[in-house]
């Protein structure tokens, strides 16, 4: 199995993402100038119309004036005929597009042609006052001249606009089967791989970690028995012998015994530990303010021999719980608010429970002598202690073994804490 | 006094034999006591002597949960091949009480006990 190369990953999805976005990039270039350059089309052919009807305007205004002059046409009819020039040769300089309409060969042409008329027509109008039937005769038939050249512009801008829209129809296509090619080479040589590899190492943890429970199980549970033999024996060679064992004999013995013991502890907490972790809970929908009622009742004796008390505030709590773990979590708890009490005080714990909605939140408040702030992180770890051993007895594996119970429920098992000033543990269970 | 005529120990592991003679021999609870460190030798002297008359059947089989080739619950469906279940009461002894294990024991009748290692004398009375 090789080792992870997340490096490789990062790059590879990254010049995946790059090469994505790149081809997004360029279907946007390609769109845009053509919708820009389809909109400069709609404009031309919409002025080009609109000088055909001003062309059309000019001519009945010049027919309405001849017939009846009024200053208020003539003033009309020379606003139009100036617009009308001005278009034209805007027109036809190109001033109106950015693209290559204008340019075109044969609208150039046309347009060029055109411009006979539009002068002619100016000039006739600039005489307008003795302007005869027969010359507006010539103004008409320049008008159906300048309309049929306006027609031609009209019909080869729309050509050469819907050839473009061809191209870029034919580009487009294009673009999307590339896409499509390169997002299959992603797929094949970037993601699959990936997937592939992390696939691979998700097999290898699970493997390992099963390995990791197997191997704490195992030799756990393989370690009792000589330990236990140890145990064993040192019992029967103190009972045996002891007349004539020398008192520091005796002491050596004892120590043997001793650290067989913790060894025996330390080896049973792994296992539970181990069984915690990696056996299936059995859950059942219970009333845990009973449970922990039914805990608690085993302290009851060495708490009225030690002048303390221990309230359960009334909680509806009916949760899914493993009952033998829950039970067993709750000991541990109990006797670590009892454990760690200063000489001469009375323990007082109390426990209350609440719901949020979503999940269950326990809490059980102690006075013993409180942790640091600095020093809470540590005291779920596997044998922590943060007193010597002779102070205040156990392992310290309550904590661990409470927090790995809570976890496999889904929860969480967290405390605030002040030196002197007591501790409160919180277990927050999912009430699904 | 209520005494057990014969108890048979079946542990691979020596040192807990002894021990558990010890405690036998000390507890004065017991008449007669075998130990076998193999599963195999146990089953092979159960094959030769069962047939034989004045065979007796022990009142109760102490038998290790882990051994090699067998636990206890293979060795037990061994045994009751050569001497009838009705007859038989076995006492598991195990280093790690594990849930699982009590469960399963309720599949086999001449189960009468599970016990952490190692016997005291109070466990003896309680199957007495």
């Amino acid at each position: 199995m090789s080792a992870p190369n997340y490096t490789r990953y990062q790059q590879y999805y990254l010049w995946a993402i790059a090469i994505t976005a790149g081809l997004i990039l360029a279907n946007q270039v390609v769109i845009q100038h053509y919708l820009a350059q389809k909109r400069d089309d709609a404009r031309l052919i919409n002025i080009s119309g609109r000088q055909r009807m001003l062309s059309q305007r000019i001519s009945a205004l010049a027919h309405s004036y001849v017939i009846q002059p009024s200053s208020f046409t003539k003033k009309e009819l020379d606003r139009q005929v100036h617009e009308w020039e001005q278009m034209h040769a805007s027109l036809a300089s190109g001033a109106l597009s950015q693209g290559l309409i204008s340019d075109l060969p044969e609208v150039q042409q046309s347009l060029q042609q055109m411009d006979f008329q539009v002068s002619m027509a100016s000039d006739l109008l600039k005489t307008l006052e003795d302007l005869e039937v027969q010359q507006l005769h010539e103004l008409q038939l320049n008008q159906q001249t300048f309309l049929l050249g306006m027609d031609q512009v009209v019909l080869d801008i729309e050509r050469a606009s819907d050839s473009r829209l061809t191209r870029i129809m034919i580009v487009e296509v294009l673009l999307a089967i590339l896409a499509l090619i390169v997002l299959a080479l992603e797929f094949t040589f970037i993601f699959r791989r990936i997937i592939r590899a992390l696939t691979q190492q998700n097999r290898a943890l699970e493997h390992s970690n099963q390995m990791l429970e197997q191997y704490a199980y195992a030799s756990s549970h393989q370690f009792k028995e000589p330990i236990q033999n140890i145990l064993n024996y040192t019992g029967l060679l103190r009972r045996s012998t002891s007349k004539r064992q020398t008192e520091e004999q005796l002491a050596f013995v004892d120590f043997i015994e001793e650290g067989a013991e913790q060894i025996k502890q330390k080896t049973e907490a792994i296992l539970q530990l181990s069984l915690i972790q990696s056996a299936d809970l059995r859950l059942q929908s219970l009333d845990c303010a009973t449970l922990i009622h039914e805990v608690a009742e085993l302290y009851q004796q060495r708490l009225s021999r030690l002048g303390g008390s221990l309230t359960i505030n009334p909680m509806k709590a009916k949760l899914e719980v493993d009952e033998e773990r829950f039970k067993e979590l709750w000991d541990r708890l109990i006797s670590n608010a009892l454990k760690f009490i200063g000489e001469d005080q009375q323990p007082e714990i109390e426990i209350t429970g609440h719901s949020d909605g979503e999940h269950f939140i326990f809490s059980i408040r102690d006075n013993g002598i409180g942790i640091a702030p600095q020093l809470q992180g540590e005291i779920f770890g596997m044998f922590k202690q943060l007193h010597p051993r002779h102070y205040f007895t156990g392992e310290g594996v309550g904590l661990t073994l409470s927090k790995a119970i809570v976890e496999k429920h889904q929860g969480k098992l967290w405390l605030e804490s002040h030196p002197g000033r007591g501790s409160v543990f919180y277990v927050k269970l999912p009430m699904k | 006094m209520k005494q057990f005529s014969l108890l048979v120990f079946i542990d691979d592991d020596y040192p807990t034999n002894r021990y558990h003679e010890i405690i036998c021999q000390e507890s004065g609870l017991c008449k007669d006591l075998k130990f076998f460190d193999m599963p195999d030798d146990a089953l092979d002297y159960f094959q030769r002597e069962s047939t034989k008359p004045g065979f007796r059947m022990p009142d109760l089989f102490f038998v290790d949960m882990n051994m090699p080739r067998y636990n206890g619950f293979q060795l037990l469906e061994k045994l009751a091949d050569i001497l009838p279940v009705s007859q038989t009461r076995a006492v598991m002894l195990t280093t790690s009480d594990i849930p699982g294990d009590r469960v399963k024991a309720r599949d086999y009748p001449q189960i009468v006990g599970f016990s952490v290692k190692p016997l005291s004398e109070e466990m003896l009375r309680s199957f007495l």
